[in-house]
């Protein structure tokens, strides 16, 4: 019985710490550092996509870029939102893929999923 | 030594107004070259400084040694600014451009730093490949600071003497500065109630950082530095990555 007891307490703080874990894994935004980057790489997320600030100096661009809109907040925006879609000639040329004015696109944490606010682009 | 006379504010904002003016610079990236589709194009990024105002633009050529040989039929070349901040943040990002008709060289649109700050610019250029589009980024631009001059004319003393405006006046300390309350009322903050107490040693420093609540509450003025219409909240910095 007390054993038990004992099995049920046990397995309830597993919850609680597991819980608490992927909290605080959910809600900070991670920015990883220069250097660390130019080190190791850019860090990848659980969904094998790259993220941080896009280095001076580095070769590659990261799948989520570190951006900083305009009421200052940071987060990540990806590099496929940022684009455009042009593909042929015949994309380039048609007026529809002229951008006139700015375009609102969202800024994610480092999991490329969770929206945190949105940035502009373009105009 | 807060309070300006009037004179010595008129001169100081002249002094700068006229020294920002005159120095107009304009510094580029390294070039890089490539083939593509039988056409030999360079590509670099640029940043200005112009009246205080620091800008990055992205441009693309057809040509050989920074020299200009050829030229492109229409959408061969495109050109897409972005602006960041000295830690890498990108702070502006502009829009693709496409040459719209057969030309030597395009030039991107300017984007401009919103704010006082260190900045560089890096941009993307495509060329056409006779099926689709190679995209290439360019190198980036030394960095360039801007300290801004956008909130000169907002800059006004009251009946008080006090000097009032925006914080993006320059490097001259306001006594009043220009908030927005927590009711969303746009008023000032005394520039001596934002200081807060400052630290007189290493140890005093890290436990005032210990000890300082997550907020302070000071009030939000009207522009006479005396009617209180809103209180104004303090965050206490948090230091975000590593």
């Amino acid at each position: 019985m007390k054993k038990k007891v004992l099995l049920i307490i046990a397995l309830f703080s597993l919850v609680i710490l597991s819980s608490g874990h992927s909290i605080s894994h959910r809600q900070f935004l991670k920015i990883p550092s220069q250097a660390e980057i130019l080190t190791n790489g850019y860090p990848i997320n659980q969904y094998g996509e790259t993220y941080g600030p896009d280095v001076k100096d580095a070769a590659m661009v990261p799948d989520l870029i570190l951006a900083q809109n305009e009421e200052n907040l940071f987060g990540y925006v990806k590099a496929t939102d940022l684009s455009d879609g042009v593909e042929t000639l015949a994309d380039a040329l048609s007026a529809s893929h002229i951008e006139t004015s700015p375009r609102c696109i969202p800024m994610y944490l480092q999991d490329g999923h969770t929206i945190i606010g949105t940035y502009m682009t373009g105009g | 030594m807060k309070r300006f006379p009037s004179i010595v504010c008129f001169s100081v904002i002249c002094s700068i107004f006229f020294s920002t003016s005159a120095l107009a610079e304009s510094v580029n990236s390294g070039v890089k070259s490539v083939d593509v589709y039988n056409y030999h194009y360079e590509y670099y990024s640029s940043i200005s400084s112009s009246s205080g105002t620091v800008s990055g633009t992205t441009t693309a050529q057809v040509a050989k040694d920074g020299v200009v040989n050829g030229s492109a039929p229409a959408g061969y070349m495109g050109v897409y600014p972005r602006l960041y901040d000295s830690s890498g943040t990108l702070i502006k990002s502009g829009s693709w451009g496409y040459t719209p008709s057969t030309s030597s060289a395009i030039v991107s649109t300017r984007l401009d730093a919103p704010d006082r700050g260190t900045y560089y610019s890096k941009g993307q250029v495509r060329f056409y490949n006779g099926n689709g589009y190679d995209t290439y980024t360019t190198n980036a631009t030394p960095n360039m600071q801007q300290s801004s001059t956008y909130a000169l004319a907002t800059h006004q003393i009251n009946e008080n003497n006090m000097t009032y405006g925006s914080a993006l006046f320059l490097d001259v300390e306001l006594d009043l500065i220009q908030a927005k309350g927590v009711s969303g009322h746009l008023g000032y903050v005394k520039s001596s109630d934002l200081e807060g107490k400052v630290p007189t040693s290493l140890q005093e420093a890290l436990l005032l950082e210990y000890y300082t609540p997550p907020f302070r509450e000071i009030p939000l003025y009207a522009e006479d530095g005396n009617t209180i219409i809103d209180t104004f909240i303090i965050e206490k910095t948090v230091v975000i990555g590593h």
